[in-house]
């Protein structure tokens, strides 16, 4: 990638050369043309933007995009992508993942990030399903599928619901998106990378390979979101209950004037002997 | 929120140069997911399925070029994303009336995607005829009828591809990566 600073850019402009190894009609696709659109009508430079992940199919989101990037560890993108953000607030810092990633193994983290309402805009391909590791059920499997082996009578929980959980947390933006719409979710994720916070773009994204049998409908079934939420925890029972899951937009943005993450008030001489401590006490 | 789009207008007022925009975002849209499908279907060991993509997606960048010729002298209009009126379908989306889990499937047979890639084209085809019937703007009107025979063009390109396939297809491929369903 060029150090320089970028001319106007094209969205495949953002694309790097390694080509996606996604399963051929994956939603995961959708994604990352939405992403590209939204990089490139927003006239983010390449060099001033990074997407962290954490493990699964959509977490390979990084190695296909033209920007700085890093694959962490299972459910630990988030804090990678805090201390990205509290480090270098200049950047314009994207978190990717899937539904297991971020609500499962990286769940606790999930629930802080939106406490913390840290700058950042964190991208959640849901499938609800654990794709490569070949069909589990995830946290946001309905409880009446029953095509995993391990969960032959289905999970049998309650599915996890992230919009009302992210409101209930205090997340500061909150839109769902379908991957099969990547222009209309295009404007969710420049809105949401635009929030200043912590914005929580959850995406129905279709497993082709080991959910066929019941995400084949999602194209007809999404609807437009129009019971927007209101902007305090209370309105959570709302959402839970009214909220069929399938309904996509903006469901929630909080006052962008609210915004009380931390501001970057070192002095750049401060974050150099901040640095400097930190890398003696690592060689120690 | 400057960055946030303005709408624009009625399809049927639409400028040359806002024409040509439109048009250009829904050829090279396609032309980008038939590339797609070439990575991930090279991916997935389906080499036929790959080459076919790659051939369909040079015969939309053709098709593109020459739309882009046809650019009048004032500089294309910067359209969000989400305000372009002709959106691409999915090409391996189910369609809306027989979605079933065979819609979409690693060891597509070509003649299969040929016919996939059709469906969609002659979508775009409507799509193009239709915004060439209601366009109000003389100028608009004579740039829509030569990208309609530029699409055209393309369809009978697919057509001759599927005749040249259909004399030898007999029965898919294996499956050469199939999904390791049981854990």
């Amino acid at each position: 990638m060029s150090a320089t600073t970028t001319p106007t850019l094209r969205a495949r402009d953002y694309l790097s050369d390694i080509k996606p190894i996604w399963c051929p009609g994956c939603g995961h696709f959708g994604v990352l043309s939405a992403l590209t659109k939204a990089l490139a009508y927003l006239e983010r430079p390449k060099e001033d933007t990074a997407v962290i992940s954490g493990i699964g199919c959509s977490s390979r989101l990084p190695a296909y995009l033209d920007c700085y990037g890093f694959h962490g560890l299972h459910g630990r993108a988030l804090p990678l992508a805090t201390g990205l953000k509290v480090a270098r607030p200049d950047l314009t810092v994207i978190v990717a993942g899937g539904d297991g990633d971020g609500f499962s193994i990286g769940g606790n983290h999930f629930l802080h990030a939106c406490r913390r309402n840290i700058d950042l805009c964190y991208i959640v391909m849901d499938n609800a399903v654990y794709g490569m590791t070949k069909g589990q059920a995830s946290p946001t499997t309905p409880p009446d599928w029953t095509r995993s082996p391990l969960t032959p009578n289905g999970p049998g929980i309650p599915v996890f619901r992230p919009a009302a959980i992210a409101l209930a947390a205090g997340a500061g933006f909150i839109a769902r998106g379908f991957s099969g719409d990547p222009h209309g979710l295009s404007e969710l994720i420049a809105r949401a990378i635009l929030h200043p916070g912590f914005a929580f773009v959850h995406v129905l994204s279709p497993c082709r390979t080991f959910r066929p049998d019941d995400q084949s409908d999602w194209k007809q079934g999404v609807h437009p979101f129009t019971d927007r939420a209101r902007c305090d925890a209370e309105a959570v029972p709302a959402l839970r209950v009214d909220d069929d899951g399938m309904g996509i937009g903006v469901l929630h943005e909080a006052d962008p004037k609210a915004h009380s993450g931390p501001k970057d008030t070192l002095a750049d001489a401060d974050r150099a002997a901040a640095i400097d401590r930190i890398e003696a006490e690592l060689e120690v | 929120m400057s960055h946030m789009p303005t709408q624009p207008g009625a399809p049927s007022a639409m400028t040359p140069a806002e024409v040509v925009a439109q048009a250009l975002e829904l050829i090279q849209d396609s032309v980008s997911r038939y590339e797609q499908l070439q990575s991930c279907f090279n991916a997935h060991n389906n080499e036929a399925a790959a080459e076919l993509f790659g051939r369909i997606a040079a015969i939309g960048l053709a098709t593109a070029a020459a739309v882009a010729r046809l650019q009048p002298a004032e500089a294309l209009p910067r359209i969000a994303p989400w305000d372009f009126l002709w959106r691409c379908p999915d090409v391996l989306a189910p369609r809306l009336d027989q979605s079933s889990p065979e819609d979409c499937h690693h060891p597509f047979a070509i003649a299969e995607l040929i016919r996939l890639a059709l469906q969609r084209e002659h979508c775009a085809l409507t799509r193009l005829q239709d915004a060439h019937q209601q366009a109000h703007i003389a100028a608009s009107r004579a740039i829509l009828a030569r990208i309609v025979e530029q699409q055209q063009q393309q369809l009978t390109e697919l057509d001759a591809l599927l005749a040249a396939v259909t004399a030898n297809e007999a029965t898919p491929p294996d499956d050469l990566d199939p999904p390791n369903r049981p854990e």
